[in-house]
């Protein structure tokens, strides 16, 4: 079985696109592929707990993302460098959130056979 | 060996990609993204300090947009068949958009 890794550099409300990342996630998860998602640029604003999706008419998705782990996809990964310079700490993200320097990062994207990037 | 396909002139963008790559990776600037090739950018700047990077453009974004003649040395233009061999000589490929 072929591992995947989901890219999502989007914010999550503006445009469909974060969502459409995470559904492509859940899809993969729900056919056993294991799967890894990685929030760089933008995306990593996906990750923050205080999200509140509904008061825009919006699913919420950070608590889509909280739901992960019952997919057996325990971790995602965020971009330190660009938490840092978006002005985010770590503890304003959710749980199952664990934040990687971009060398890391990268190294974690290299070892999967297929890279989506949404 | 990654190939980063970047198709916006975003300074966002090319951060993310930067902070991504690694030496033996390729950058192929496409669409609006080839602005970033001009060479009196930052963003050219920014990747002039990874020096073993190999960069592409897509020649006919290039030449649509005018800009053929302003590009980092370095750069070599490419065309579609160029892109697809790109493609197929990495095994994977990360979209920048």
């Amino acid at each position: 079985m072929k591992s995947v890794c989901i890219i999502s550099q989007q914010s999550p409300y503006a445009s469909p696109r974060a969502k459409e990342a995470l559904d492509a996630v859940l899809v993969a998860a729900t056919f056993d592929i294991p799967t890894t998602l990685v929030l760089l640029g933008d995306g990593v604003f996906q990750a923050i707990k205080a999200q509140a999706g509904e008061k825009i008419h919006q699913k919420h998705l950070g608590k889509q993302l909280a739901v992960l782990p019952m997919y057996d996809i325990e971790t995602l990964y965020v971009s330190e460098q660009d938490l840092a310079c978006r002005g985010i700490k770590p503890e304003q993200l959710m749980d199952n959130v664990h934040v990687l320097a971009s060398q890391q990062l990268s190294h974690l994207i290299r070892q999967q056979d297929i890279v989506i990037s949404l | 060996m990654i190939l980063h396909t970047l198709n916006q002139a975003s300074e966002k963008l090319i951060q993310s990609c930067s902070d991504t790559m690694v030496a033996g990776d390729s950058l192929l600037l496409i669409e609006e993204g080839v602005y970033l090739g001009i060479q009196e950018t930052i963003s050219m700047k920014l990747l002039a300090m990874h020096t073993e990077i190999n960069l592409y453009a897509l020649k006919p974004d290039c030449i649509a947009r005018g800009i053929k003649a302003l590009l980092f040395p370095d750069i070599q233009l490419i065309g579609y068949p160029g892109f697809v061999k790109l493609c197929t000589e990495h095994k994977q490929v990360i979209s920048w958009y």
